[in-house]
């Protein structure tokens, strides 16, 4: 076949497939690079600041309350309300697990975030005064561990367990769980702006490993998280469970549940939409999707499906969520539900349609 | 059309050497990218093929063992040394290594398995060998054309098949999946800016499929095959560049100088006498197994329902980078005495390529339902029953349900009779 012949059958293919093209021709192109720029400076860096911001303000506050070693209430009332703040703050980082995030004993999300926390096993190294932290035993330390010492009783008694003059094993152990988490927090900020970010940008590419497809698998594992774990565990609708397990909420002792749950679902609703807490619009996956072939379809979609999650958000009563489980689970089993129809917008057909490679193995038949 | 005329060996000796040495290439590669321990060791369950359970992940050593073998044969047939025994052992270690999880399926590791085959039925290993330098009496220099003739018929049905299955209407009208494809390279050195062309989807979608159609005939073919090669090679870069496959690019370019071979006229007399051949058994395996090569292909037309979404007779047909196609699956498990229902965490039991691949393949739904009961029967459960609500998007269509969400899919089994399970066909 000679090139005449060629030409000639492509421009026929050409001139059929322009007639039965539905769509009309893509007439834009995503700037990826420039999406990446705005989420690094826009949202993911401002983000891991006030994380770590939270946890320096904790953590000094921490020292300076512990070092007279005669703790009031209202010291531990103090303390409190800034341990909520850090991890109110920590779920707008909580889906940035990866770069600056991975660490050598897991990822920040893992060493600072596993919940349960192991009581028995605090105790234990409490009593042996192995303040370490140097193993795979993450639900000993991180926000679930000072969440249970902050709030595992009254106030007025946490503050007299944190003066007695014994406690010197408990009172190191609480210092030290609250600076390893800050010093975690900071140096991940500070790596964010000081080399993550370029590497970051840069990448800007839709292949395994690119910024990209980090920040879409981290988002799915992120509502995984929030949607298997801190919503069906507690629930007992994991595969598995025989009953509901109340006490596995995440953040138990503060109360602090349904709150926390809401502003991770919320931080994920905003790093797909690009629609800032303080009203500013960046480029995200939604605008990303707009450009691309079926996407504005999608993107219907998800939102549509995003309001029903609010919407069953909203009907669950404002009270304890672990008590909530025991009494009346009926509207968080209902949000779990809208939750779950949320996966698959996210998940496949957004990695589908805007052809982004998840995995470096190759993909189906080449 | 079989072709007895004699010709040097050496064509044969060569493809043979190139075949060997890109072997060693991608075994070293593959274990250099920790995909050793990350497809074969760490995975907690694998998805064998019907009829292949026994083939199992050989754990840690095992594997490494196993890859070391492969690439100490992989080198014993470049460099013909030992060449029965290496040729053989490459064969069946490569074959087994893909066997134990089709989640890694690839057309290309089918061709490496049929390479493999034909390379031990010929004598590739009495010219340019080390077998030759040991035992200088077995060295043969002529052997008869169609030796060499059936590596250019296996790669063409390669191209033809690739070719045939890309004449549907959503490849050629409405150019999909590469409208989805194209625009998410457009960061490639070069040729990213072109990608966001409109109508460039339907040029690489005509292009393709004329390009495999007749890249056979074109490289058969004396007076076209270089531009035909130069296009063989043109093609392979691009879409290596492009999309994540590999060695794949490397094999084809390396394989297909096969059709650049010498004259009859350089086989001398004086050698004439001492040509290669091949006992009729033999000839015989060779004649069947290309039979089937041309039947296999066109097994699907057996199974009711849509192929895309059906899958059956889909693989070991050359379907290579056809569609666009992902899924969502979320498995319950449904205790037989409480009627409780709770649902799996796929992360806990597959990698992400694993749960990526099985979330739109029927068969392989079943198989991870089947794993799922006997794992929840293990932990407790009395007599699960096993539900998935499986969405799944076909070329940027809204996801449909794949299967019944109220079907016990554990109960199903997975073979060659038709995936009845599922719903969209």
């Amino acid at each position: 076949m000679n090139r005449p012949v060629i030409i000639a059958i492509t421009a026929l293919g050409l001139c059929l497939a322009s007639c039965t093209e539905s769509g009309g021709p893509q007439a834009d192109t995503f700037n990826r690079t420039a999406m990446l720029t705005q989420l690094a400076d826009n949202l993911i860096i401002p983000s891991y600041d006030s994380a770590a911001t939270a946890s320096v303000r904790l953590a000094t506050n921490c020292e300076s309350i512990l070092a007279d070693g005669d703790v009031s209430s209202a010291d531990v009332f103090e303390l409190r309300r800034e341990f909520v703040d850090l991890a109110l703050q920590w779920q707008r980082i909580v889906t940035y697990n990866f770069g600056p995030a991975e660490g050598d004993l897991g990822t920040l999300a893992e060493d600072a975030a596993t919940f349960p926390c192991d009581t028995a096993e605090v105790w234990r190294r409490i009593a042996a005064g192995d303040t370490l932290l140097r193993d795979f035993r993450r639900d000993t330390r991180g926000l679930a561990t000072i969440d249970y010492l902050l709030f595992r009783r009254d106030p007025a008694e946490i503050a007299r367990d944190l003066s007695d003059a014994s406690a010197g094993n408990m009172r190191a152990y609480l210092r030290r769980v609250i600076n390893r988490l800050r010093d975690e927090l900071t140096s991940a900020a500070v790596a964010w702006k000081q080399s993550y970010r370029r590497i970051f940008i840069d990448r800007s590419g839709t292949d395994a490993g690119s910024s990209v497809s980090l920040l879409l698998n981290e988002l799915n594992k992120s509502f995984e998280l929030l949607k298997n774990y801190k919503l069906g565990l507690p629930l007992g609708l994991r595969a598995g469970q025989t009953m509901s397990e109340p006490t596995k909420v995440e953040s138990y002792y503060s109360g602090a549940s349904y709150l926390l749950l809401g502003l991770h679902y919320s931080s994920i609703r905003e790093i797909w939409s690009g629609q800032l807490r303080g009203g500013a619009q960046i480029p995200s996956f939604r605008s990303y999707l707009l450009t691309v072939v079926n996407g504005p379809r999608l993107v219907e979609e998800t939102e549509a499906q995003f309001t029903r999650i609010d919407a069953a958000y909203g009907l669950v009563s404002q009270s304890v969520m672990s008590e909530l489980i025991r009494s009346n689970p009926q509207a968080l089993v209902a949000l779990h539900t809208e939750m779950q129809k949320l996966t698959r917008f996210i998940k496949s057909e957004m990695s589908s349609l805007l052809g982004i490679s998840i995995t470096y193995s190759s993909g189906d038949g080449d | 059309m079989i072709d007895r005329r004699p010709m040097s060996l050496a064509p044969l000796a060569i493809l043979r050497i190139l075949f060997g040495s890109v072997m060693v290439i991608s075994c070293v590669r593959f274990a250099w990218l920790g995909w050793i321990g990350e497809q074969y060791i760490d995975p907690v369950m694998h998805f064998p093929y019907a009829g292949f359970e026994w083939v199992e992940s050989l754990g840690d050593p095992g594997m490494y063992l196993l890859f070391g073998v492969m690439t100490l044969s992989a080198l014993g047939v470049a460099l013909g040394a030992w060449y029965r025994v290496s040729s053989i052992v490459f064969l069946f270690s490569f074959t087994y290594v893909e066997l134990i999880d089709k989640t890694y399926y690839l057309n290309h590791y089918y061709f490496v398995s049929i390479a493999a085959f034909l390379f031990c039925l010929l004598p590739a290993h009495k010219h340019l060998s080390i077998d030759v330098l040991r035992r200088p009496q077995m060295k043969l220099d002529v052997m008869p054309r169609w030796m060499l003739d059936v590596f250019k018929l296996q790669i063409g049905i390669v191209y033809l098949f690739a070719g045939i299955a890309k004449i549907n209407h959503a490849w050629l009208m409405d150019a999909m999946p590469l409208r989805i494809w194209l625009p998410a390279q457009s960061d490639l050195p070069i040729i990213g800016p072109l990608m966001t062309l409109w109508w460039l989807p339907w040029m690489f979608a005509w292009a393709g499929m004329l390009f495999d159609c007749s890249v056979p005939f074109l490289l058969w073919n004396k007076r076209t095959r270089p531009f035909a090669y130069a296009a063989v090679i043109a093609f392979h870069v691009v879409t290596g560049m492009m999309f994540q496959i590999g060695v794949f690019p490397l094999v084809m370019i390396a394989m297909t100088l096969v059709f650049f071979e010498p004259g009859a006229s350089n086989v001398s007399e004086s050698n004439a006498n001492r040509v290669a051949v091949l006992p009729s058994p033999l000839k015989l395996v060779l004649v069947v197994h290309f039979v089937l090569q041309i039947l296999l292909p066109w097994r699907h037309l057996l199974y009711p329902g849509e192929l895309a979404w059906t899958e059956d007779g889909y693989r070991f047909s050359w379907r290579v980078m056809l569609m666009e196609k992902a899924g969502t699956a979320t498995f319950t498990i449904w205790d037989g005495a409480t009627g409780r229902g709770g649902i799996v965490d796929n992360r806990e039991f597959l990698n992400a390529h694993q749960e990526k691949q099985m979330a739109m393949q029927p068969d392989m739904v079943v198989q991870y339902a089947r794993f799922l009961r006997e794992e929840y029967a293990r932990r407790g459960v009395a007599s699960p029953r096993v539900t998935a609500d499986v969405w799944v998007t076909l070329n940027g269509a809204p996801a449909q349900r794949m299967v019944d969400p109220d079907r016990d899919l554990a109960s199903d089994k997975i073979g060659i009779a038709p995936s009845t399970w599922v719903l969209a066909r």
